[in-house]
């Protein structure tokens, strides 16, 4: 068990820079998750964590322990990968004992022991003679979560573990590796490029994009209160906008709203922006704000809009709508089918959240 | 609390702090475990100088004499080489005055405007058949020495592509039985000692051989293309054309046949789809295949000197002559412009082999039935493909059967006189003269000691350059071997390390008779290892070694736990591979073992060949061919079990 730090972490190939100065401290027993599209960097960062590179800059320690120059053997992570690298030529029980040719187990037990103990943990009890290439590909992938949990390492590492599954079998597997990593209380870094799952097992997210942390922060957070128009468009779905501040002073009296204008519309906005310390917004303020489509609502509201209806989905509990309005798209859920060509909306200035103001 | 959490917590600690195989004070783990941490290492050093004692430095000094005279650098012999017409034709003109653009175009302008095409009768194996047959009629150019050398080359790529192609199309699109052995046997020709190749030739198509006898016995007109290129031709024809069919089948089992399908169901006819589909993705093996093809027939040596004497002479064949002549300088700065051509050429091919590894395996179609019944035997393409067979039976199986048939006949019917010769030599044989037994003897020893060197070497290649930035480089420099010609490597070697390298102070480098014998079979034979291990190890999923790593591996333990095993059947081919290019060498031993008593079984069966007959050495060829048989069957069932332990499920060739 132990924290993990990553201090000014750069990584470059030749002229390429694949990561540029990223700091991050990561908790004792912190599930701690990067996301981000492909090519973000998330998953050179964890390379360099496991050590199968070289950091160009910066430094990453385990606690105290500085890992430069510590190769991969010796620094005690497991990893479990994508497409879960089993070795097809040994069993499910020597997969899952390889790593304890070269270390202990943890606590007074036998090998043997230990590798049915983690089989019965992943709900894989009993499969060890089984060969690797017969299971499913969730129950690979569970396989290499034991293997990975065997020695008792100190930092787990799980790059994309469930991108290779169906819909269904990520949902329950995420669910046992959250449990399991509850259990063992165990330090994890996860990258996945899926926002929504970052958000569901995470003690908090790192938002990657291009080589570079946009936001560090709790599920909810990056969800609510995005730092970045990146991360406000990435994490979940929303609308965003941006517009210029015309007037600071409106709306009642004693709960300030600033007027905004976007295009011909004019909104209320809430007064402050609440990324940079809750400075106040100012006349001629450029602002980008976001609204979540479950937001927008078609009843009487503060602010209006009326969108061409595109196109609708219907998805069991809501039904999507993608509009258009002043030429750019707005997505918006609702809860009945409205046959409607077009739709007038509307939503209260507390449910916008103002990202960026310059 | 957890149970991960039951393990103690000693940070700072630059080991992990319950690492299992350093923890005794045996010393036997202590060096284990350092051989694990370095031994990938080591092993790439010591490779490394292996290759330069036994190669890149006994190469050097030969081509040496090229560059250097008189204590200064020259280019005069390589000069002298590029502007003498006699060996390179034509162009010598244009190396000499680069700068007379006009008059160079000229001369091809008139060579362009000089093809003629003229109609006449179809001619086949000397038959004039009433076909008409549109012929080329080209001016007469000087080609010299090397453009010789290349034109025969691409007539012999032209020949073993047209030859192996449909060996593919039956091997991948049919299902048949013995199909899987057909296909491994493609291997066969191409580790065939070239001696031996050479009296199977002579036994098939010589003047009295079995395809003449035949032709007899029928009422046909015989064929005589002994000493001519035709016959170089198709014996180059029989080594490279299973390699094509090898490669090829290879790329074509891979074609996914849902692109055929999506093809199909665009509106593409079947023809239409393979042009469009499958061709574009057979071409880079063919291209791979035929460029190997050139590169080894453009070093040919052993073949034409046997079949086609000095009047069919390749470069290879002139530096042996010129060496022969002492002529060192003269036959270095020849073996640098081949080594040259040869080396660009192998860099080419890797190139594209580490293109073709790129391309992911598919689901291939299904084969269909090569004899649904017998009915369907009478259509079009079955006819096809058994006239096909014929050709295969006369060029391929006709060579090897007829050394075997000449090893038991005797003018007039059958004979044991030519085995009995081999015992009775063995039995009172005088003490200078060539005994079948040490022969064996020394073959199966030098084989052996080459498979052990060589192996090593090649995995330790193969897995150094994967995925390294310098790869590429590094393993063009360690094929090497494959584009140096033969002749200058058993020179080097004999004036290299037979007399001894001398290092400072009073100590040499000196290896002698076999231990030079195997360095330089070692040398030959490690290529092939590093091409039959690199393109699976290419294959092997990176996740896999660095789950290895991150569970406690070293570099050197995740080779031997995770690689090794997954890479298995490329070792066991490579490690054949080695074998029976050790059998086979030639052309260093021959140099090595002159007058001691390590002469190997090809050494024989030079020494065996007689003016009148072919029958003493055919019959140590025959020999020879049942020991090198044994052998592989011994290696297969060796790397078979190796293969069982190891490589369940792993990549397969």
């Amino acid at each position: 068990m132990t924290d993990l730090h990553l201090d000014g972490l750069a990584k470059r190939y030749g002229e390429t820079t694949a990561l540029e100065a990223i700091d991050a401290d990561v908790r004792e027993g912190e599930f701690f998750t990067l996301v981000g599209p492909s090519g973000c960097g998330k998953t050179t960062t964890l390379r360099l964590i496991a050590g199968f590179e070289e950091p160009t800059e910066g430094g990453i320690r385990f606690g105290d322990r500085g890992m430069a120059g510590v190769p991969p053997e010796d620094r005690d992570v497991g990893i479990v990968f994508q497409n879960y690298a089993l070795f097809p030529h040994m069993t499910v029980g020597e997969n899952v004992g390889y790593g304890l040719r070269f270390r202990d187990p943890p606590g007074d037990v036998t090998d043997e022991e230990r590798i049915s103990n983690l089989l019965e943990l992943v709900d894989l009890a009993g499969f060890e003679d089984r060969d690797p290439e017969a299971l499913s590909g969730g129950q690979q992938q569970r396989v290499a979560l034991a293997r990975a949990l065997a020695p008792g390492p100190e930092v787990l590492l799980l790059d994309e573990p469930m991108s290779a599954l169906d819909a269904r079998l990520r949902e329950s597997l995420r669910r046992t590796v959250r449990e399991i990593q509850q259990e063992l209380d165990i330090t994890t870094v996860y990258v996945t490029h899926d926002q929504a799952e970052a958000l569901a097992v995470s003690d908090r997210v790192a938002v990657m994009n291009d080589g570079r942390i946009e936001q560090v922060g709790s599920p909810q957070d990056v969800y609510r209160r995005p730092n970045t128009e990146f991360v406000a468009r990435f994490v979940g779905e929303n609308n965003v906008f941006s517009g210029r501040v015309v007037e600071t002073d409106a709306g009642d009296p004693d709960d300030t709203r600033v007027r905004v204008a976007i295009g011909d519309a004019e909104w209320l906005l809430p007064a402050v922006e609440p990324g940079v310390e809750g400075q106040p917004l100012r006349e001629g303020d450029r602002v980008t704000f976001c609204v979540r489509p479950a937001d927008l609502s078609p009843e009487e509201a503060t602010n209006r809009l009326t969108v061409d209806v595109r196109y609708r989905e219907f998805l069991g509990e809501v039904v999507r709508v993608h509009g258009e309005w002043n030429g750019r798209t707005v997505v918006v859920r609702l809860p009945d089918v409205l046959e409607d060509d077009r739709l007038a909306l509307g939503f209260e200035p507390e449910d916008v959240h103002v990202v960026e103001a310059r | 609390m957890s149970e991960a959490g039951a393990r103690d917590e000693s940070g700072g600690d630059k080991d992990a702090p319950n690492r299992r195989s350093e923890s005794g004070s045996r010393p036997i783990a202590v060096v284990t475990g350092w051989l694990e941490r370095h031994g990938l290492g080591l092993a790439s050093v010591v490779t490394a100088l292996v290759v330069l004692v036994i190669f890149y430095f006994p190469v050097g000094l030969v081509l040496r004499e090229a560059v250097f005279a008189d204590g200064g650098l020259t280019f005069d012999p390589i000069a002298a080489v590029l502007l003498d017409p006699f060996y390179t034709g034509a162009l010598a003109d244009v190396l000499a005055h680069p700068m007379a653009v006009g008059r160079h175009l000229g001369a091809v302008w008139g060579y362009v405007t000089g093809i003629r095409v003229v109609v006449r009768r179809l001619v086949v194996l000397g038959y004039a058949t009433p076909l008409p047959w549109p012929n080329l009629v080209m001016p007469s150019v000087r080609l010299g020495l090397i453009g010789f050398t290349a034109y025969q080359a691409a007539l012999s790529t032209i020949l073993s592509v047209l030859l192996g192609l449909p060996g593919a199309y039956v091997l991948s699109r049919f299902s048949f039985r013995g199909r899987r052995f057909l296909r491994s046997l493609t291997i066969l020709p191409f580790v065939l000692p070239g001696i031996m190749v050479a009296i199977g030739f002579v036994a098939m198509f010589g003047t009295n051989g079995t395809l003449n006898d035949v032709l007899r016995a029928v009422g046909l007109p015989t064929v005589d293309i002994l000493f001519t290129l035709k016959i170089v031709i198709l014996a180059h024809a029989f080594y490279n054309a299973p390699l094509v069919t090898r490669v090829t089948t290879a790329a074509w089992e891979s074609v996914d046949v849902r692109a055929v399908e999506t093809a199909r169901s665009l509106g593409a006819s079947p023809l239409r789809a393979f042009r469009d589909v499958i061709v574009p993705q057979l071409l880079p093996a063919v291209l791979t295949g035929a460029l190997l093809t050139f590169i080894f027939t453009f070093m040919t040596f052993p073949i034409v000197l046997a079949l086609g004497g000095l009047q069919l002479a390749t470069v290879e064949v002139w530096v042996y002559r010129r060496v022969q002549q002492l002529e060192i300088a003269e036959a270095a700065a020849l073996a640098v412009v081949e080594t040259a051509i040869s080396l660009v050429l192998t860099y080419a091919y890797l190139r594209y082999e580490a293109r073709q590894a790129e391309m992911g395996t598919g689901t291939p179609p299904e084969r269909e039935p090569l004899v649904p019944s017998l009915r369907s035997l009478v259509s079009a393409r079955r006819l096809a493909i058994a006239g096909y067979g014929v050709v295969v039976l006369v060029v391929f199986v006709g060579p090897l059967a007829s050394m075997v048939i000449e090893s038991l006949s005797g003018g007039t019917g059958f004979t044991l006189r030519w085995y009995r010769f081999l015992v009775e030599r063995q039995a009172t044989g005088a003490g200078f003269q060539t005994k079948p037994l040490p022969a064996v003897r020394n073959s199966l020893f030098f084989a052996a000691g080459t498979v052990a060197i060589a192996v090593p070497m090649g995995v330790t290649i193969s897995v150094v350059t994967r995925r390294q930035r310098w790869g590429g480089l590094v393993q063009s420099m360690a094929m090497a071997p494959l584009a140096v010609s033969g002749i200058i490597t058993g020179i080097g070697l004999l004036q290299g390390l037979v007399f001894g390298i001398p290092l400072p102070g009073p100590y040499r480098i000196q290896l002698t008779g076999p231990m030079a014998i195997v360095a330089a079979h070692a040398v030959s034979a490690y290529p092939f290892v590093v091409r039959n291990v690199s393109p699976l190890l290419a294959r092997i999923d990176r996740a896999m070694v660095e789950s290895a790593r991150s569970l406690g591996a070293t570099r050197g333990r995740a080779l031997l736990d995770v690689e090794l095993p997954l890479v298995a059947s490329g070792v066991v081919a490579g490690a054949a591979f080695a074998l029976a290019i050790s059998i086979g060498e030639f052309n260093s031993t021959v140099i090595l073992a002159e007058g001691a008593t390590s002469y190997t079984m090809p050494v024989a069966v030079e020494r065996y060949l007689g003016s009148r007959t072919l029958g003493p050495a055919s019959a140590m060829g025959t020999v020879m061919l049942a020991v090198t048989a044994a052998s592989f069957v011994v290696i297969d069932r060796l790397g078979g079990r190796f293969e069982r332990e190891g490589g369940r499920g792993g990549p397969k060739p």
